[in-house]
């Protein structure tokens, strides 16, 4: 479908005067230029504005004009340049900072006199070259990272999972104490990289009075290794690009009591959460300023959509994932925790209408 | 659904070949080509002023060289065609070969920042003109190489008195030439660039010595062409947006270019801002500025001063030229918009309809009896008012269908100069009276512009229709016009995605135009905006009252207020705040200055309000209805308002 004859069937639905439309219509190109209409999920022919159309049609004629302006005024749409940013920007603002730090403690020097220190410069690079980075998901690009920082980190200190077999963990330590050429190195840092965080569940939670999550499974995985392919004080950095306030606040919590119940044979004894770009805290939408879109959540909702995973963050995902009320739509998918109502899919039933995606999801969770 | 029209396209397009098929060659025919047969455009320092989005950068664009050869590669294209016969007429192009060699250099970088170091003025300004000098000569010599002319046939001819100064710009050779350009660029450029000034001692000497290219280049004889001749090229430098200079910068700069005994075409562009109140008038009202304060430069003889718009000499042949630019601009645009040239759409005229839809049958209704009323209030009897509403029903217009409600209008306009036109009565006198008016009372034009004036006052009755409506209101500025345009053209492609016919009726186009005239006054931010908004709106005020008056004694109304033409040149002196206010009104489009003009035996100066003005107060586009006043009438408004 051409721009106009998408823009035309989206006249048509919303039925707007020539004034109106002559706005929206300069509207929506630009943004579906600009943004919408690099979401991964779209296909030639069914881009942004098509599936705006088609979105709009599942709702009352009435009803249709609280959906557009909550999609016009709204939605947050982080597109491929702002995740490439927030990604180019991990070296700069985390990684840098804490080895800088971490030199100036070793050597009892201030952090300014490292670049001027030849001692705290080799320093630094040793240390660098400790520090391994491993992708949380598919969502970590973890190839535009080790392209943003080609020539600054090397292709041996990115790995593409966190999930590593022994003989991966010995080919990555032999190839550190050849390069470094001591036969004693070991690494010192990890830093795990993933796109979102909004509640934290994914990452760590208890279940069942079981601890679960990727950090756990992470726990498990190393374990055999620790001791042999870490330094004592090794240090685990967990960087998300983007998160909720809430994330923020409570998953630096969650790990200390985590910790407090594990003991410290059984769990990291040094981990530090970092975040490139946090959320406000009145980022959800809320009965104050979206009563009307909130009322068109509730009564198109389908319960189709809840599975066992989205009953570990609540009973229902009318409001996304953990009731995040989240207006979030990032480039490569849909965060569960955005309301149901822009990425839901549904065939429908006698009790519950179907519902019809404005960003389809892709399920990364069976 | 791009829209060419929300941005001046020609300032994004980095191709050349797009730039030539998009630009119009209109302004440059008309305001260079006479001078360019008269040889007067590279002999001498051609200063051209406008307001912004009067097209200099274009302009300049065009005699860059790249801009030329493009043109000369593609002469069969007939979209290039008038633009090429334009650079002909302007002496640029003889028998598809160039003349000159066209160099443009933005003076908003760098340029200014001398002034800021601590440095005599001398150097200072020595430092700039070496600092343009070379910049000059990099880009002639990058342009002629990018033209593929190879470096070792390029030489520079130099002038048979500055043979003896040759060895300070690198000699003839245009390698050494290019090598000691590139020298003094670096040099200077490191001043600039430093972040302590270094000390005047410390200067390189590459940056101090002697440099004056300007002073010894005569031409470039171009060798190697395929024919085996050997071509002369003029050297052009375009220094455009000199008024980010400092004004004494500028003077400088000015009295530099300006001696006669240079060789190289100079052309210095710039707005009205940077001149001295009395400079800037003087500058629209008499076409040139006259600085007294540089000695033995005369005008005339020393440089030649265009101003690009607002000129008093031929006003009507401007508005008919500007006219003809825009529609020739709109198609250019219209053409790069798939939805319209897809569908052969590409007048913007074919787009707008000129004929205004009449008011509503009960406004009508209501209108005849306010008629009645009307004639009974100015006791005029039966059968004079029945041969007042044959007169009107006769006017006959070449160009529209004239409605009832025009007709109904037009009857009201000369019932009242009827009233006006006879002894005064009451109402008691009797009104079956019919006295003959002390002079024949005609329906003509005047009449009928009145009444459809009226009628969009009183009813909303659509008035700016059409497409020589948009180029009227646009000041003769081609970045106002794009303005006006694309609001319509966004319109109009809305309705094409609507499947509705895209052409736009009056009201809309009214509705259009009004809203967008606000919007660009409302963005105002140029210096002393706020007095000249108030000014304006005064002004308006003032011309919509008399326009609006029963016997329309302006026919078609007010939109200037005139000043008589010996209290004006006095306006600096006696009156200095309303002067500076004046001068940026007059920089910035919201008035055009009309200087001499004759009106009851005596000479005024019209301050005419600009199109967005006219548009925002509802108020005639026709030339020449003004309302008499003075300058310390006009400054008092102003003073009143800073009071409130």
């Amino acid at each position: 479908m051409n721009e106009r004859l998408a823009l035309r069937v989206l006249d048509k639905v919303m039925k707007w005067d020539t004034e109106r439309a002559s706005q929206e219509f300069r509207w929506l190109s630009l943004m579906a230029h600009f943004k919408y209409d690099s979401y991964r999920d779209y296909v030639a022919g069914a881009r942004f504005i098509e599936s705006l159309a088609d979105w709009l049609q599942q709702f009352a004629q009435n009803e249709r004009e609280v959906a557009y302006m909550f999609v016009r005024k709204h939605i947050v749409f982080i597109g491929v340049g702002e995740m490439q940013h927030l990604i180019e920007r991990v070296y700069e603002k985390t990684v840098r900072p804490n080895l800088v730090t971490s030199v100036a403690q070793q050597l009892a020097i201030p952090a300014w006199r490292i670049w001027t220190d030849a001692n705290g410069r080799a320093t630094y690079d040793i240390l660098k070259r400790k520090t391994l980075f491993l992708a949380l998901s598919d969502g970590a690009r973890i190839d535009v990272f080790r392209r943003a920082n080609t020539g600054r980190i090397s292709n041996e200190q990115v790995v593409l999972a966190t999930q590593i077999n022994k003989t991966k963990w010995d080919s990555l330590l032999k190839k550190l104490r050849d390069e470094l050429g001591d036969k004693d190195a070991t690494f010192q840092n990890v830093f795990l990289l993933d796109d979102f965080v909004a509640t934290g569940t994914t990452l760590l939670r208890k279940e069942d009075g079981v601890w679960e999550g990727k950090l756990q499974r992470f726990w498990d995985d190393t374990r055999e290794v620790v001791a042999s392919h870490f330094q004592a004080d090794w240090k685990l950095h967990v960087h998300h690009y983007l998160s909720t306030h809430k994330a923020s606040e409570d998953i630096g919590k969650r790990n200390a009591e985590a910790l407090a119940e594990k003991q410290q044979d059984n769990w990291f004894q040094n981990v530090v959460f970092s975040f490139g770009m946090v959320l406000p805290a009145g980022f959800p939408i809320n009965t104050g300023q979206n009563a009307d879109f909130l009322k068109l959540a509730d009564k198109y909702y389908d319960p189709a959509i809840q599975t066992n995973h989205t009953e570990l963050g609540g009973k229902e995902v009318r409001l996304g994932f953990g009731s995040c009320a989240l207006p979030l739509i990032i480039e490569h998918n849909t965060p569960n925790n955005s309301i149901a109502l822009l990425w839901a899919d549904t065939n429908g039933s006698e009790q519950a209408p179907a519902m019809r995606p404005l960003f389809r999801r892709r399920q990364r969770h069976s | 659904m791009d829209n060419p029209f929300l941005k001046r396209a020609t300032d994004f397009v980095r191709d050349e070949e797009a730039f030539v098929a998009m630009v119009s060659p209109e302004p440059i025919r008309y305001f260079l080509a006479k001078r360019g047969q008269d040889g007067l455009l590279y002999d001498r320092l051609i200063i051209i002023r406008g307001t912004p989005g009067s097209g200099k950068t274009t302009l300049a664009r065009l005699f860059d060289y790249p801009a030329m050869t493009a043109l000369l590669r593609n002469t069969s294209i007939t979209g290039y065609k008038q633009t090429l016969a334009t650079l002909v007429d302007c002496g640029a192009i003889k028998d598809d070969n160039p003349i000159i060699v066209g160099c443009r250099l933005p003076m908003e970088v760098d340029y200014r920042d001398f002034w800021d170091f601590p440095y005599s003025e001398e150097l200072r300004l020595g430092l700039m003109m070496a600092l343009i000098q070379a910049r000059a000569i990099l880009t002639w010599l990058r342009n002629l190489t990018g033209a593929g002319h190879d470096l070792a046939n390029i030489e520079i001819v130099p002038r048979k008195d500055a043979e003896a100064s040759l060895d300070f710009i690198g000699g003839t050779n245009c390698q050494s030439v290019l090598a000691k350009a590139k020298a003094v660029e670096a040099a200077v450029y490191r001043t600039i660039g430093a972040l302590v000034a270094p000390l005047e001692s410390e200067l390189e000497t590459e940056s101090t010595s002697a440099y004056r290219p300007f002073d010894v280049i005569e031409h470039f004889a171009v060798k190697g062409n395929p024919d085996a001749s050997t071509i002369n090229l003029l050297p052009l430098v375009i220094l455009d947006d000199a008024q980010v200079l400092h004004p004494i910068q500028y003077r400088a700069l000015q009295r530099w270019l300006a001696r006669r005994e240079l060789r190289i075409a100079r052309w210095l562009l710039t707005r009205l801002d940077v001149l001295h109140p009395q400079e800037a008038l003087t500058a629209v009202t008499e076409g040139s500025s006259q600085p007294p304060d540089l000695p033995g430069i005369t005008s005339s003889r020393d440089y030649v001063e265009i101003v690009l718009q607002s000129s008093p000499d031929d006003r009507r042949g401007q508005r008919i030229a500007f006219r003809k630019m825009a529609k020739d601009m709109a198609s250019r645009y219209l053409r790069q918009m798939p939805l319209f040239s897809g569908r052969n759409l590409t007048a913007l005229s074919d787009l707008l309809l000129t004929q205004a839809e009449p008011i509503a049958t009960s406004k009508r209704t209501e209108l005849e009896v306010h008629l009645e009323t009307t004639r009974k209030r100015l006791a005029v009897s039966e059968a004079r008012f029945k041969s007042i509403r044959e007169e009107a029903d006769k006017y006959q217009s070449a160009d529209e269908q004239i409605h009832t409600d025009v007709r109904l209008a037009m009857a009201a306009v000369l019932l009242h100069r009827y009233a006006k036109r006879t002894p005064a009565r009451s109402l008691f006198d009797d009104s079956s009276a019919d006295i003959e008016p002390s002079k024949p009372l005609t329906a003509d034009i005047s009449v009928f512009d009145a009444a459809k004036l009226h009628l969009l006052h009183k009813y909303d009755r659509p008035f700016y229709c059409g497409i020589d409506d948009v180029c009227d209101a646009s000041s003769e500025n081609a970045e106002q016009f794009l303005r006006l345009a694309a609001a319509l053209v966004n319109t109009a492609a809305t309705q094409i995605i609507k499947a509705k016919a895209p052409s736009l009726d009056a009201k809309t186009q009214q509705r259009l135009l009004k809203g967008t005239a606000e919007e660009v006054i409302k963005a105002w931010d140029f210096p002393e905006s706020e007095r000249v908004k108030v000014l304006v709106t005064k002004i308006s005020a003032m011309c919509l009252k008399v326009s609006l008056e029963g016997n329309a004694p302006l026919g078609p109304g007010a939109n200037a207020y005139g000043i008589l033409q010996k209290d004006f040149d006095a306006v600096v002196r006696d009156f200095p705040a309303l002067a500076r206010v004046l001068q940026f009104a007059v920089a910035y489009n919201a008035i055009s200055l009309v200087p001499h003009y004759p009106c009851k035996k005596q000479e005024w100066c019209l301050l005419e309000l600009g199109g967005m003005v006219i548009l925002k107060h509802g108020l005639t586009l026709k030339r020449g209805g003004f309302i008499e006043g003075g300058s310390r009438q006009l400054s008092q408004l102003l003073e009143a308002s800073s009071d409130d």
